[in-house]
């Protein structure tokens, strides 16, 4: 996030040499985060009709840290480099996303006065739809994704088609353990109340996982969400804060004092937890039986970028076989049911992990946080006091 | 050259030309879109205008006076403590250090090549529930044994004293540096001990680099929301976590605008009573 600002304070500071001649450029670039109006028209104008069927001289790509396939000899990633040996096209990928909120507040400005920032970015649905709604997404060349027919996910309603986000992977949110400091899995309710569990748990920083559990817990729905069972959940929630129980609201930061055992419980997403097994078999995932959170992270095309060339990459990631092999690299659950097959024939242990290749029982008991809600700023503003800022 | 030859008069001019202009860009255009969006209203999804929301400002007084208040406490408490720390060990670099001082001096600021984050992130390490440093203060029963530091005010203020330290240290070095050793000689020529000596001679040449490091130190301090983000919990959090979860988060660039004036309205204030309390204008000359 750092480099990005710097980046950009060096440009201005560029056109700031360039002398005062350029003064109304730099004012310009300082007031990029106000004036938006009008651009909301321009996504729904934005018809596929003629897309220029012609690869780009490279492909840039955003993602999350620990979001891709690494081969642990060559430290590269099987399924860029894929990419890159079918069609020629070297991908210039950069792990920038740490959360989609910072990560929305690093590219809005440039993209509010229609600069290039990156071709591809596979932020989480929610964010998605606030991209979309601002027309800063460009839609996919549906057409030259006929593995589209691969995914065995449904669209949602603000998405026909998978137009503007091909779904990249799901995870679950759920609560890890530290199973040498809690004998098994704790409740929701456990996690808030608890008083062995006092000061040793986090939630996460998140409103749609952490508020997403919690209203299961308190017996509502987290897909449609109605103000008063949020306000009252959210008191459950400012009690556990006020009390202390609760240590703190995390990213993937949880990650170091659970293995450590400064937390005993906490929110957690699914990969993260399988990965960090690796080094602590300790450490436990488990869905609440209230019921838990899913979420899927979607490749969408940031306005002016290549839409042919990040059309021809969601094809070639919607192949069962790579599909198989970016999920067994990450452990996240791939969109892509028939990965499943594909990833038996290489490591059947892993093909049989309910967490990354979960069985339709195990989906049963996930629901996908309501998007009008995480966008609508009130919610959020309520969220935000609770977690103290 | 000729034109600087006949109009001599200009020289001042050119010269704090790049300073004038740097400052113009860099702060003045800035410190216009803050103070402007500030007063702006509406959301991401219509933009915002201006319409002199002056309530913007009452919202984030009224809302998060404990944050403001909390964050000017730490501040100060970690600027004292700075200073407590950094003072004699800076006093003996300077005087005692001798043909060492160098090194001296490059083996107090070396940690800080490291970056700030990962800094940070080491004293979670060094202050873990189940690190070597709570369990000796557990054993020594200074702690309860279920008492923790990670998590906690005392955390986040030795995490903000910790990474501001140079900015303190370093402003002192220089002061201490440049005192006259034969004043000392003449203090205790006139039968000055040791500690008088300090107090009516070292002390009051150094307050320049005293006041120095306070503003160096208190300013960043103020403003800071990592420590509390990575070394607190939501009940140590500073206005620097309110301003940027509204910017980042929320995304509502007013308020987050407003509570940045605010802030910086407020170290203005604060950095004036204090200068004019320390009678800066002596101290700088």
């Amino acid at each position: 996030m750092t480099e990005i600002n710097r980046r950009q304070l060096l440009l201005r500071g560029a056109l700031g040499a360039g002398g005062l001649a350029s003064l109304p450029a730099i004012l310009a670039a300082c007031g990029g985060s106000g004036g938006i109006e009008g651009q909301s028209a321009e996504s729904e104008a934005a018809a596929p009709a003629s897309v220029d069927q012609t690869l780009a001289e490279k492909f840039v790509l955003s993602n999350w840290p620990l979001y891709i396939d690494i081969d642990p000899e060559t430290k590269k990633s099987p399924t860029l480099e894929g990419f890159t040996a079918e069609t020629g096209v070297p991908v210039e990928y950069i792990e920038d996303i740490n959360s989609n909120e910072e990560f929305f507040g690093i590219v809005q400005g440039p993209l509010s006065q229609g600069q290039f920032v990156r071709d591809m970015a596979i932020p989480t649905g929610y964010a998605v739809v606030k991209l979309k709604d601002l027309g800063y997404l460009e839609q996919f060349d549906t057409a030259s994704i006929p593995n589209l027919a691969n995914i065995s996910i449904p669209a949602p309603p603000w998405n026909e088609g998978f137009a503007y986000g091909v779904p990249w992977q799901s995870y679950m949110t759920g609560i890890a353990y530290n199973s040498a400091k809690v004998a098994e899995a704790p409740s929701v309710e456990e996690l808030l109340t608890d008083p062995a569990l006092k000061g040793k748990i986090t939630m996460l920083n998140s409103m749609n996982d952490t508020m997403g559990v919690m209203l299961q817990a308190q017996g509502y729905s987290s897909e449609t969400i109605n103000q008063d069972e949020f306000d009252a959940t959210l008191e459950v929630l400012q009690k556990a804060v006020d009390d202390g129980q609760i240590r703190q609201f995390t990213g993937n930061d949880y990650t170091g004092p659970l293995s450590k055992g400064d937390l005993f419980a906490c929110l957690a997403w699914s990969g993260d937890v399988i990965q960090l097994q690796a080094d602590d078999p300790n450490l436990m995932f488990s869905i609440p039986e209230t019921g838990g959170g899913v979420a899927t992270d979607y490749m969408c095309i940031l306005k002016g970028g290549s839409v042919y060339t990040s059309s021809v990459f969601a094809n070639y990631v919607l192949q069962p076989v790579q599909a198989a092999q970016l999920s067994l690299g990450i452990n996240y659950i791939s969109p892509v049911a028939a990965s499943k097959a594909e990833a038996e024939k290489v490591d059947p242990d892993v093909a049989s992990n309910q967490l990354i290749f979960p069985d339709q029982a195990t989906l049963d008991k996930l629901q996908e946080f309501d998007p009008a809600v995480v966008n609508d700023p009130a919610y959020n503003e309520k969220f935000q006091a609770v977690i103290g800022a | 050259m000729g034109y600087l030859r006949r109009h001599p008069r200009a020289v001042p001019y050119l010269l704090i030309a790049p300073g004038l202009a740097w400052l113009a860009v860099l702060f003045v255009v800035p410190l216009y879109y803050l103070v402007t969006t500030s007063l702006q209203s509406g959301d991401i999804y219509e933009g915002f205008r201006l319409t002199w929301q002056w309530s913007n400002y009452g919202d984030m007084l009224s809302q998060y006076r404990p944050q403001l208040v909390r964050s000017a406490l730490y501040a100060a408490i970690a600027t004292v403590a700075a200073l407590l720390i950094a003072y004699p060990i800076v006093y003996f670099i300077a005087r005692r250090g001798g043909q060492w001082k160098s090194l001296l001096l490059v083996l107090l600021v070396a940690p800080f090549f490291v970056t700030y984050l990962i800094r940070t992130i080491a004293w979670q390490t060094i202050l873990a529930d189940e690190g070597l440093v709570v369990g000796v203060l557990r054993d020594v029963h200074i702690l309860a044994p279920d008492g923790r530091l990670l998590a906690t005010s005392f955390a986040v203020v030795a995490g903000i004293t910790y990474n501001y330290f140079p900015f303190m240290a370093l402003p002192l070095y220089v002061a201490l540096e440049q005192l006259d050793g034969r004043l000392l000689e003449a203090s205790s020529d006139l039968y000055a001990n040791s500690v008088r000596s300090f107090l009516r001679v070292t002390l009051p040449i150094s307050l320049p680099g005293v006041f120095a490091g306070t503003l160096t130190t208190f300013i960043p301090a103020m403003g800071d929301f990592v420590n509390a983000q990575l070394l607190g919990t939501p009940k140590q959090y500073m206005i620097g976590n309110v301003i940027q979860s509204k910017f980042l988060v929320i995304v509502d660039y007013p308020l987050a605008s407003a509570g940045a004036v605010i802030l910086m309205v407020l170290i203005l204030v604060g950095v004036a009573i204090y200068a004019r309390a320390l009678g800066a204008e002596r101290l700088t000359g």
